[in-house]
């Protein structure tokens, strides 16, 4: 990983970034696994359609469920990444203490939003499991607060991710990005 | 207060907050203020905006790229069309912007489509005494195919926020996406012929029979997703997911260019990849709201009414917005931040639901290859190890052909509507 190639100036053992690390790998598998399985619902769908002309009625539903997953997932590990679409054209025209600077503050405000809505989601799961909501289409009889707990849980992470990202640049004086950026690996 | 927080979004985008933060916030900040919704509902409609079966089709044709860019497919089809074009002056050129189309028509990504094939091409085309400057043009031009031609990625996701129908879609946008490939075939023959890179090679019926066979795996996959959509044997996200497998399985057991250790590593990479595309869709949710709650799409109806606007002039008026925008911003968030703005105008005027999808496509396009901020521009430079400015200089003109395609299809409604 990256971040062992990092001096590190103090000396001290670099935590945040061992944190890093441990998450990544969390967030990166909870992604690939959902779409692994929602390709893998798909597909059995698929195959039972063409060949034996049975359908799951649950099937579409759980799909789309678990594209949920893998986009609140993939987008947390996006995150930590620092690989969100943004325009970099205006901070790039800054100095080096500028730049820095401004991507604190907008990782900041990023986890201001990201917090809100860990705090807001987690009250959207709470009154879905109150109510007792199962999951739309109803052919799929689980409780939707399972499938929205998603959003709490990884708005949270984003969180946790932005400010670590902030403690990576008061550190080490430049932005995390893993290797693997965001761009198909080319 | 609807004005200052449609400033305040642009604020936050112009200084660089990532897109679907920057989003989030003006949700936010419309919630706080108009309190006609609570961010309870605001968490839910996320989610819910993501709730499409539709839109599935998107992790499936992200990894089904990812699969072919590590494979040799892109090459195989490079040199079918290369061995096909190579009697024409610019032959490989012209093969290559054909391959290019080909190989949108395996995958949604116009990224995808310029990573594989531009890495393949250019350096072939170095050899046969293409300057970069025009190789990589090209290449990032044709890679731009890759939205129009379908499967695309974003006719899935206009589909998903219009409500039209994705097989349809991705029927509008074959006629198009050929002719633009056809315009980047006649430019390279074009250049070629005149300025003498590339004479007229000797037909050989070996070479296109070897290069054919080789890539015969790739070419059947085409047949599969087009033919599937088109007969109604799939619905397109059961192609995307038919697309996945097939290209696992060729990458493994037929090129063997893939191995099962590498398969977990693909998945999480697409998933990332699909994860900051979708979640900017989710969070567009807000702009919706924040437009409705300010009455911006009736503002805006107001304003064609008040300059009695014409269908074609609207359009004329979105392309050229379109065309500014595309400098700086990437063409998905373009596309959710516009489209349920101006969906409202263009129903009214009555301008065809699909046939908008395929002007606001092909402007996602031009977008993609406009600098300074031209994805398809910064992964030609990656892959090729060409200097950004080379890249830059070579996109004008190809950026001018793609105009010109842009105005004939926006004038022309038959090209997209006529196969419907």
């Amino acid at each position: 990983m990256s971040n062992r190639r990092e001096a590190i100036p103090s000396g001290l053992p670099d935590r945040a970034g061992a944190l890093r690390v441990v998450l990544s790998r969390f967030e990166g598998w909870l992604a690939g696994a959902s779409m692994f399985f929602c390709l893998a619902v798909v597909s059995v769908e698929i195959v039972l359609r063409g060949v034996f002309n049975v359908s799951l009625q649950w099937s579409e539903e759980l799909a789309r469920y678990l594209l949920i997953w893998t986009t609140y997932w993939g987008a947390t590990a996006a995150t930590a990444d620092n690989a969100h679409i943004r325009v970099e054209l205006l901070v790039n025209l800054l100095g080096r203490k500028a730049r820095l600077a401004a991507e604190i503050a907008i990782l900041l405000l990023c986890a201001v939003g990201a917090a809100v809505f860990a705090w807001y989601g987690y009250g959207l799961v709470e009154d879905s499991r109150l109510l007792g909501l199962t999951s739309g289409d109803s052919n799929l009889a689980v409780p939707i607060w399972i499938f929205q707990s998603v959003i709490p849980m990884a708005f949270a992470l984003m969180t946790v991710r932005l400010l670590l990202s902030v403690l990576h640049i008061l550190r080490f004086g430049k932005i995390p990005r893993p290797e693997d950026e965001l761009i198909l690996e080319v | 207060m609807a004005t200052f927080l449609t400033i305040v979004m642009i604020v936050l985008l112009m200084v660089g907050v990532p897109v679907p933060f920057a989003l989030m916030l003006t949700g936010i900040g419309a919630v706080l203020t108009f309190g006609s919704t609570s961010l309870t509902t605001a968490a839910q409609a996320q989610f819910a905006n993501l709730d499409s079966f539709v839109l599935l089709a998107i992790p499936f044709f992200i990894l089904a790229a990812n699969v072919m860019v590590r494979g040799k497919l892109a090459e195989y089809l490079f040199d079918v069309m290369h061995a096909i074009a190579r009697p024409v002056a610019g032959g490989a050129a012209v093969g290559g912007a054909i391959a290019s189309a080909l190989f949108s028509a395996m995958s949604g990504s116009s990224v995808a489509s310029a990573a594989a094939l531009g890495r393949v091409t250019i350096p072939q085309l170095d050899r046969l005494g293409y300057p970069r400057v025009f190789s990589t043009g090209l290449m990032a031009a044709g890679g731009a195919l890759g939205n129009l031609i379908p499967p695309s990625i974003v006719f899935v996701v206009y589909a998903a926020m219009a409500q039209v129908s994705v097989a349809d879609l991705f029927i509008a946008g074959t006629i198009p996406g050929i002719m633009l490939a056809g315009m980047l075939a006649l430019i390279s023959w074009y250049f070629a012929k005149k300025n003498g890179w590339n004479p007229p090679e000797r037909f050989s019926f070996s070479l296109l029979w070897t290069s054919f066979v080789r890539a015969a795996p790739a070419l059947l996959m085409i047949f599969i997703i087009l033919g599937g959509i088109y007969s109604g044997w799939f619905t397109p996200t059961e192609a995307a997911a038919v697309s996945a497998i097939y290209g696992i399985f060729v990458g493994l057991f037929v090129y063997r260019t893939l191995t099962l250790r590498d398969l977990p590593d693909i998945f999480v990479q697409s998933s990332k990849i699909t994860g900051s595309m979708l979640f900017i869709l989710a969070t567009s949710v807000f702009i919706g709201m924040l437009a409705t709650m300010a009455g911006i799409p009736e503002a805006i109806f107001a304003q064609v009414r008040a300059y009695e606007l014409s269908a074609w002039q609207f359009l004329l008026l979105i392309n050229v917005i379109l065309l500014v925008l595309g400098t700086f911003l990437d063409g998905l968030t373009i596309l959710v931040v516009l489209t349920p703005i101006l969906l409202p105008s263009v129903k009214a005027l009555g301008i065809d639901l699909i046939h908008f999808a395929i002007i606001l496509t092909l402007n996602i396009e031009i977008a993609g290859i406009t600098p300074p901020v031209g994805m398809n521009l910064f992964v030609i430079s990656a892959v090729s190890k060409t200097p950004l400015d080379v890249v830059f200089r070579g996109s004008i003109l190809f950026t001018a052909v793609m105009i010109i395609g842009l105005i004939i299809v926006t004038y022309v409604p038959g090209l997209s509507l006529l196969a419907l």
